[in-house]
């Protein structure tokens, strides 16, 4: 596959899971980024990006800008969270799939990796 | 002349012999002059009163005094009636008594008319004696012609006493003088005044009288004084007075309630309320008195929350207490939750008469259940973020470890540290401070590297006070987790000789936090042949990420040196 994945998420613990969760699948971990600048920068560094696996609150915000720059790029997203996507976020990304903290790193990775291949059809 | 006096008249010599009587005499008596003649007109009298009558009109004739006496004569009809009777001498150029004249006046009647002047004056003074009310008549100098026995009571004076004494001596100078005034006015008017005056004390203070004073005139329509009574009002005053000072006490202490107390008509006009609530809405008592209550500022805002205050008033106008949480607006439309009643207010006959609407500002109890309601969710979401911590944990250890103890081992020792860290920052979650939770950096260490130790000397730590965060917690104790797990399987924990100098001290610019970890006194430190284990790995993604800082690794041989940094703001979160 070889997807680019970006996982921002500001516990180390779960985004190393992540990260190597996504590179089960076959996939090219970008980060993992633990705040909202991290994973901006790590985006414009980036040559491509096809998807991202998200938590919400990080320490300088919420992820809502991050999520612009990846529907610019048109990348599939699951977002995973203990709360929820703040209300301005949600009405700007009606449609992202939220995963409630705990989910399992498998399952986020292959709901990832499902949504890539639908939209490779 | 004589002859046509309505009294009887006589005249005598100087002897006493009597040579003329009056016409009118001899009608009275219905005698003849040769009877009377001389001393005859003894057969007239009463024979038990003549032998005082003789002896002083002897007395006269010897003396020449003039003569005065009362003393009853007999009728022609055969009735003795009273006369006073009055001989004057009549004296020559030489002052000789020549000759007396004499007047016999009837007095039976005048004196029937005095008595029974007095039996009615008598009477009288029974009645006004029995009435409690203070009666009394005073002179044009005020002073007391007659009193009643109330009066007297009132002044502790006796009618002796009390008519040689005057106000003066029985009020204060202030009480007198104010008295004394009203006197002379009702004499000077000559018209009626009905007065409050202060007489006398008693151990409260003053007695209140009610008075009522009129003129006093004689016969000639002339003002010779005054007439006055006077009721005692004291109690009526006091009871009075208490019961306006209960009133204006209660209505300070409402005044002062911030909780709002109000009356309203059946009609929903509010006629009544404290004083607090309207200032604390920044207005006047008349912007709210005398309106619909519905149309206060209060709820103003709001036709949803006027619907259900005009809802309430129509429930509690048929017998039912209603009762609901509110917010209203106050001074600079500002919201505070209230708890807002109201309730019918019955007459003794059980009638609804008015409304009686209150209210409590429970602002403070809305406060502590929103604390309690985002204490709960912040709780909440911790632990969902513990247990995927902990899903991260079994997944990372089992990718690295080679059997189940070690898988095991790995995992408790995490685990454990993840509960420290918890463990830490739950007194805060729990207190009722409203803190969101923090300790700090010397008890996060001890509490991580203790379970570490041979003994207590092993660790030196050294640095300021510095807070920890919930959210930076569970990454620096991850971190010193993995540094004493890392010493106390390969570094200087291993050995009962070895120690841990661990020192913090922020930037000079405040803005970082540098914490050197260094080993001492361990084995010779083998640098790792597999580089970046997950325990380095996890370090330095915590480091980096959540702490916003950088974790540097010193290989040596003597001891491992450790030098994280981080973002001072970060360890607060």
């Amino acid at each position: 596959m070889g997807h680019h994945i970006l996982v921002v998420e500001d516990e180390a613990i779960i985004a190393m899971d992540l990260f190597l969760a996504v590179e089960d699948c076959g996939g090219v971990g970008l980060g993992p980024a633990a705040t909202v600048s991290e994973a901006l920068a790590l985006l414009s560094g980036a040559a491509s990006c096809d998807g991202a696996i998200l938590d919400v609150n990080l320490p300088d915000g919420d992820i809502g800008r991050v999520l612009d720059e990846l529907e610019m790029r048109n990348a599939a997203v699951v977002v995973h969270t203990g709360f929820a996507l703040p209300p301005e976020v949600r009405l700007r990304h009606p449609h992202v799939e939220v995963f409630q903290k705990p989910t399992l790193s498998r399952v986020l990775a292959n709901a990832l990796a499902k949504k890539l291949d639908e939209a490779a059809r | 002349m004589v002859e046509r006096l309505p009294v009887l008249c006589w005249m005598a010599d100087a002897d006493g012999y009597i040579f003329y009587y009056n016409k009118k005499w001899y009608e009275y008596t219905g005698a003849t002059p040769a009877e009377m003649e001389g001393w005859g007109w003894q057969a007239i009298h009463v024979p038990a009163e003549l032998p005082r009558v003789m002896e002083q009109w002897r007395r006269s004739l010897a003396s020449g005094e003039p003569f005065e006496m009362t003393f009853p004569l007999l009728g022609a009809d055969g009735v003795a009636r009273l006369f006073l009777t009055r001989a004057v001498p009549h004296r020559n150029a030489d002052g000789k008594v020549i000759r007396w004249f004499g007047t016999n006046t009837e007095i039976t009647d005048l004196q029937a008319a005095e008595a029974r002047a007095r039996e009615s004056a008598n009477i009288l003074q029974s009645v006004i004696d029995e009435v409690p009310a203070l009666v009394f008549v005073k002179d044009m100098d005020g002073r007391l012609i007659k009193a009643n026995a109330a009066v007297l009571a009132m002044i502790g004076r006796t009618w002796a006493q009390a008519r040689e004494e005057s106000d003066a001596d029985w009020f204060s100078e202030a009480q007198a003088r104010a008295i004394r005034e009203t006197d002379r006015r009702v004499i000077e008017l000559g018209e009626t005044e009905e007065i409050e005056e202060q007489a006398g004390f008693d151990e409260i203070g003053p007695r209140v009288l009610l008075s009522r004073k009129s003129p006093f005139k004689d016969e000639s329509g002339n003002v010779i004084g005054l007439i006055g009574t006077s009721i005692d009002i004291t109690d009526r005053k006091r009871a009075e007075m208490l019961r306006a000072e209960g009133e204006a006490h209660l209505r300070r202490v409402l005044d002062q309630l911030f909780a709002f107390v109000g009356l309203m008509t059946l009609d929903g006009v509010l006629i009544e309320a404290n004083q607090a609530p309207i200032k604390a809405a920044g207005l006047k008592p008349e912007d709210v008195l005398g309106k619909p209550f519905w149309d206060a500022y209060w709820w103003s805002y709001s036709p949803q929350i006027q619907r259900r205050i005009r809802d309430a008033s129509d429930a509690a106008r048929t017998g039912t207490v209603v009762r609901f949480d509110i917010p209203v607006r106050i001074v600079d439309g500002e919201m505070v939750t209230i708890d807002f009643q109201i309730a019918p207010l019955r007459n003794a006959e059980g009638r609804i008469t008015h409304l009686v609407p209150s209210a409590v500002v429970i602002e403070e109890r809305v406060r502590l259940e929103q604390a309690r309601g985002l204490l709960i969710r912040e709780l909440h979401h911790r632990v969902k973020n513990l247990f995927a911590i902990a899903i991260g944990m079994v997944n990372m250890s089992a990718r690295i470890a080679t059997n189940v103890p070690e898988l095991a081992q790995g995992l408790i020792g995490r685990l454990n540290a993840l509960a420290t860290a918890h463990e830490l920052i739950r007194p805060a979650l729990v207190s009722d401070s409203g803190d969101p939770g923090a300790t700090t950096l010397d008890k996060l260490v001890a509490s991580i590297l203790t379970p570490h130790l041979h003994s207590s000397d092993q660790l030196v730590c050294a640095g300021p006070f510095i807070s920890i965060g919930p959210s930076a917690v569970t990454s620096l104790s991850l971190i010193l987790h993995e540094l004493a797990t890392n010493a106390s399987k390969y570094g200087a924990l291993s050995t009962i000789e070895g120690a841990v100098q661990i020192v913090w001290e922020s930037s000079k610019d405040g803005r970082l936090l540098v914490l050197t970890w260094r080993e001492r006194n361990g084995p010779p430190v083998l640098v790792p042949v597999r580089k970046k284990g997950f325990g380095s790995q996890l370090m330095e993604i915590s480091a980096k990420g959540q702490l916003g800082g950088d974790l540097r690794v010193d290989w040596n041989e003597s001891g491992i040196g450790v030098t994280l940094t981080t973002l001072l703001d970060r360890l607060s979160r």
